[in-house]
C-alpha cells in the first residue's frame, strides 16, 4: 500500500521523486502533483523532516470535520451515521466516547445461561438492555470485563434467576441506573438471608411491579428511587428505602399508610423531591401527606400526582375520581407550607369548596418557584388578590373540564400577576378572564418578565377590544380554543415582535390577514384546525417567516392542500408537515435519561 | 486601532483590526507568543485558508468579537445544538462546500465558538434523518457491498435499532 501513490496508484520509488504523507489514518503516500499541492506546501512536507506540518488527504481530511460534529449526536442518531458508509461507521467505532453512547440491545426474548456466549458484543458498551429475555445463567464473557464498565443496565419483563442476578450485579462496581423492571426467580432453595447486593456506583433506580427481596440488602448510594406503577411486595419496597435513606433525595411512590409509617421512622431520610401517586383513590391522602411534609421539612419539590391507575383504566375512571373527589384543602396547603420552609416547587390537585376561593396558602410558600394548581372544585370565582411571589417563574392553573361546563370559573389574576417581578411562564386551562386584558396587560407589557403563554380554553367575559400595551418580549404563545375576535388577535400577534414559536389550535378567528401581522422572526409554527387558514395565508407567512423558520407543522387546516407544501417545501432548513388528522399519539415508554 | 495584515493561501493580503484577528488563537499566539510584530508591515501567512474563505471568518469574528469567553465546563451547554443564534444561523446558510471550508479553516485558525457554530449546524443536518437520508444530504455512495449491509445488520444485532 504505501509504496503506491494514493492518487494515481503509480509506484513510488524514492527518492526519484518526493512523495507526500498523509497525517490521517490511511498513512498513504502522494505525489505533490496528484494531491493538488502547492509548493510550499510540498516542500515541506517532502522534505521528510517533521516540521509539525499536517495535511491530510482529500478522504482522509472530512474525518478531521466528522468527529466533533458526531460528539453532538445522541445513540440512535449515531446508529444512522453507522449505516451510512464504511467510513462513517469505521469513525464511529473508534471512538470509545461515541461507542458509548449506543445502546446495547439483546435480541428480545433471547435465552440466556451458562452456555450462551453472545458474538461481537461492541466491548466498549456502557448502556445495556435486556427485554423480555430468560436468564437462567450468565457466561464467563460478563464477568471478563463487559460488565465492569457498564453504566447502564435496564431489565424490562425479563425473567432472572436470583442467584444469577447476584452474580452479574456483583461485577458492575460503576453501575449508574438501574432499571429493574422484571420479575427475580426466587427458590426455596436460594438463601436470601446471605445476599448482600453492593454497587458503590448506583445513584439511580426504577422499580416497576414485583421487586425483588434482594433489594433490601441494597448496598449503594442511590439518590433517586422511582417506583412505577402499583407495588406488589410492599415490605420489599420498605426494606429498600430503610437500605438507602442515608443517600436518598428524590423519591416517586405510591402513598399508602403503610409506606408513610416506614417514611416517618427513617431518621437518615432528607427528601428534597417528593413525588408521591394516589394509587387506590384513597380517601387518607390529605393526611398522609401532611405526615410527609412534618417527617420531611428538607423536602424542596412537591409534586403529587393523579393515580398512575386512572391512566391505565382509561375515561371511564373519570367518574370515580370524581366520587372519591381527592380533596386537597387550602388548610391543608398552608400546614404544608408552614412545614416545608425550603419548598420552591409545588404540583397538586385542590378541592376548594368555598364560593369564592381564595389561595391563601400561597403567603405560607414565599420561595415558591413553581406551581401547577389543578383545581376539582365547585368554586365559581378564584381570587388570587394582593399575594406576592417574588420568585414565581411558572404558574401553570388548570380547571376541571367535567364541572367547568356553565358557568366558567372565573380567575381575577390582574392584581397578582403584578406581584409576580420573575413569572417567566404562564398556562390557563378551562377558565374565564374578566377581560383579554386580565392577563395580556402583564404578558404584553415592555417590561414583563414573561416569555411564554399558554391560553387553553379560556374566554373573557368582557369583550372590550384588546388594548395590549406592547411591544412585548413574548417568545413563545399558544392558544387553543380561546374565542378572541380576528381584530383582538391582530391586535396580540402586532404586540409581540419577538415570537419564535406558535401554536394555535382551534381558532376560527385566525384568517390570513391575523397570521400577516405575525413576527417575522418565527422559527416554528403550529397551526392545529383552524378552519379560516388558506393555502395562500401559509405560504404568505412561510415567505416572510422564511429566514428563520424551522418547522411548519398544519394538522386538519380544511383549506390547506398539499400546494403548500410545493410552494414552501424547498425553503432552505424548513421541516414542513400536512396532517390530515390528528394521529393518536402512539405509547410512548418512559424515556431513559442518559447522562452522556 | 491598530491593525494587522495577514495573507492568504492565493496571496491575497487583507488588513484587520489586530483585536478582530485575535479572535483566532492561532494568530493571537503568533503575536504574543512567538513576538510577531505587526507594526513591521509584514503579512502574516495563513498558507491553509483561501481568501474567500477569510473573507467570510472575518465578517464572523467582527460580529463577534465582543463576545464574552464562554464558560468553561459547560457540558450541557456544549452538547446542545438548537442554541445557534440567529445571526450565526443566517451566517451559515451557505453550500456545503464553504460550510465545510469555513471548519477546517476555523479549526485551523483556533477558532473554538465559531467551530463550535459550525458544528452544531452540521449535527443538525444529520439529527432526525435515516442513513439513506444523510447520505442523500451530503452526497455520500453507499459503498458497502450489496448484501453485506444484512450481513453487517446481523453481526451487529447488539447494536442496531430496533424497528
Amino acid at each position: 500500500m504505501d509504496h503506491l501513490c494514493g492518487t494515481c496508484s503509480l509506484a513510488i520509488v524514492p527518492p526519484a521523486k518526493p512523495t507526500a504523507p498523509c497525517s490521517g489514518p490511511c498513512g498513504r503516500r502522494f505525489h505533490p502533483s496528484c494531491a493538488g499541492l502547492n509548493s510550499l506546501t510540498a516542500d515541506v512536507l517532502t522534505s521528510g523532516a517533521d516540521r509539525g506540518l499536517l495535511w491530510y488527504c482529500a478522504e482522509c481530511r472530512p474525518g478531521a470535520v466528522w468527529p466533533p460534529v458526531f460528539k453532538l449526536l445522541n445513540g440512535t442518531e449515531l446508529l444512522a451515521v453507522r449505516r451510512v458508509c464504511r467510513r462513517w461507521r469505521d469513525l464511529v467505532d473508534d471512538c470509545a466516547e461515541l461507542l458509548e453512547r449506543i445502546p446495547v440491545r439483546f435480541p428480545e426474548r433471547t435465552w440466556i445461561d451458562e452456555e450462551y456466549r453472545p458474538r461481537d458484543l461492541p466491548p466498549k458498551a456502557r448502556i445495556v438492555s435486556m427485554r423480555h429475555c430468560i436468564v437462567n445463567g450468565i457466561g464467563g464473557w460478563w464477568a471478563g470485563g463487559f460488565a465492569e464498565r457498564l453504566y447502564n443496565l435496564q431489565l424490562v419483563g425479563c425473567q432472572v434467576r436470583h442467584p444469577v442476578l447476584v452474580e452479574m450485579l456483583r461485577h458492575m462496581p460503576n453501575l449508574f441506573l438501574l432499571h429493574m423492571y422484571s420479575e427475580v426467580d426466587v427458590r426455596p432453595e436460594d438463601d436470601l438471608g446471605e445476599v448482600r447486593v453492593r454497587l458503590p456506583g448506583l445513584k439511580q433506580m426504577g422499580v416497576h411491579h414485583v421487586p425483588w427481596e434482594g433489594l433490601m440488602a441494597l448496598d449503594a448510594p442511590l439518590e433517586t428511587l422511582i417506583q412505577e406503577g402499583p407495588m406488589w411486595k410492599q415490605n420489599v419496597f420498605n426494606g429498600l428505602l430503610k437500605a438507602v435513606q442515608g443517600t436518598l433525595k428524590v423519591l416517586q411512590w405510591g402513598l399508602n399508610a403503610e409506606v408513610m409509617e416506614v417514611i416517618s421512622t427513617l431518621d437518615r431520610l432528607r427528601l428534597k423531591t417528593a413525588m408521591p401517586f394516589n394509587m387506590c383513590f384513597s380517601k387518607e391522602e390529605e393526611s398522609l401527606i401532611l405526615r410527609l411534609t412534618r417527617a420531611q421539612p428538607s423536602i424542596e419539590e412537591l409534586k403529587i400526582r393523579l393515580s398512575r391507575l386512572s391512566t391505565v383504566v382509561g375515561p371511564s375512571s373519570c367518574s370515580s375520581i370524581q366520587k372519591t373527589k381527592q380533596k386537597f384543602s387550602f388548610q391543608a396547603l398552608c400546614e404544608v407550607g408552614r412545614n416545608l420552609p425550603k419548598l420552591t416547587e409545588l404540583s397538586v390537585s385542590v378541592n376548594d369548596d368555598s364560593k369564592v376561593s381564595t389561595p391563601s396558602f400561597l403567603e405560607f410558600m414565599p420561595g415558591l418557584k413553581d406551581l401547577y394548581l389543578n383545581y376539582s372544585t365547585n368554586s365559581r370565582e378564584v381570587i388570587f388578590n394582593g399575594y406576592k411571589c417574588t420568585h414565581l417563574e411558572k404558574l401553570d392553573l388548570q380547571f376541571n373540564l367535567f364541572l367547568s361546563q356553565s358557568p366558567p370559573h372565573q380567575v381575577h389574576l390582574k392584581q397578582f400577576l403584578n406581584n409576580c417581578p420573575v413569572l417567566r411562564r404562564l398556562k390557563l386551562t378551562v377558565c374565564a378572564l374578566n377581560s383579554w386584558s386580565d392577563v395580556l396587560t402583564f404578558a404584553l407589557h415592555p417590561q414583563s418578565p414573561l416569555r411564554h403563554l399558554t391560553l387553553n380554553a379560556v374566554r373573557a367575559l368582557d369583550r372590550a377590544d384588546l388594548r395590549p400595551p406592547g411591544p412585548s418580549h413574548l417568545r413563545c404563545l399558544r392558544l387553543s380554543e380561546c374565542d378572541m375576535t380576528s381584530e383582538d388577535l391582530t391586535r396580540l400577534f402586532t404586540a409581540c415582535p419577538q415570537l419564535t414559536e406558535l401554536r394555535l389550535a382551534k381558532m376560527a378567528t385566525v384568517t390570513g390577514a391575523t397570521l400577516g401581522s405575525l413576527s417575522p422572526w418565527l422559527e416554528r409554527i403550529t397551526l392545529t384546525e383552524c378552519s379560516h387558514v388558506t393555502d395562500q395565508a401559509v405560504v404568505l407567512l412561510a415567505t416572510r417567516c422564511q429566514r428563520a423558520l424551522k418547522q411548519l407543522t398544519l394538522v386538519d387546516c380544511e383549506l390547506v392542500t398539499a400546494a403548500t407544501q410545493a410552494a414552501v417545501g424547498s425553503y432552505r432548513g424548513l421541516q414542513v408537515r400536512i396532517q390530515r388528522s390528528p394521529k393518536m399519539p402512539a405509547w410512548v415508554p418512559r424515556p431513559v435519561d442518559y447522562p452522556c | 486601532m491598530s491593525t494587522i495584515k495577514l495573507e492568504t493561501s492565493d496571496g491575497v493580503k487583507f488588513t484587520v483590526k489586530t483585536q478582530v484577528a485575535k479572535c483566532s488563537g492561532t494568530i493571537r499566539t503568533m503575536l504574543e507568543d512567538i513576538g510577531i510584530n505587526p507594526q513591521d508591515g509584514e503579512a502574516i501567512p495563513l498558507s491553509n485558508v483561501h481568501s474567500t474563505i477569510l473573507q467570510k471568518i472575518l465578517v464572523w469574528a467582527e460580529h463577534h468579537v465582543d463576545d464574552p469567553e464562554p464558560p468553561r465546563d459547560d457540558a450541557d451547554a456544549a452538547k446542545r445544538t438548537d442554541d445557534i443564534c440567529s445571526w450565526d444561523e443566517d451566517f451559515l446558510k451557505v453550500d456545503q462546500r464553504t460550510l465545510f471550508d469555513v471548519m477546517l479553516a476555523a479549526n485551523y485558525l483556533d477558532m473554538k465558538q465559531l467551530i463550535a457554530v459550525c458544528c452544531k449546524t452540521v449535527a443538525n443536518m444529520i439529527k432526525g434523518k435515516t442513513a439513506d437520508q444523510i447520505r442523500k444530504t451530503f452526497n455520500i455512495e453507499n459503498d458497502f457491498p450489496p448484501g453485506d449491509e444484512d450481513k453487517i445488520r446481523l453481526r451487529n444485532q447488539f447494536c442496531e435499532e430496533r424497528r
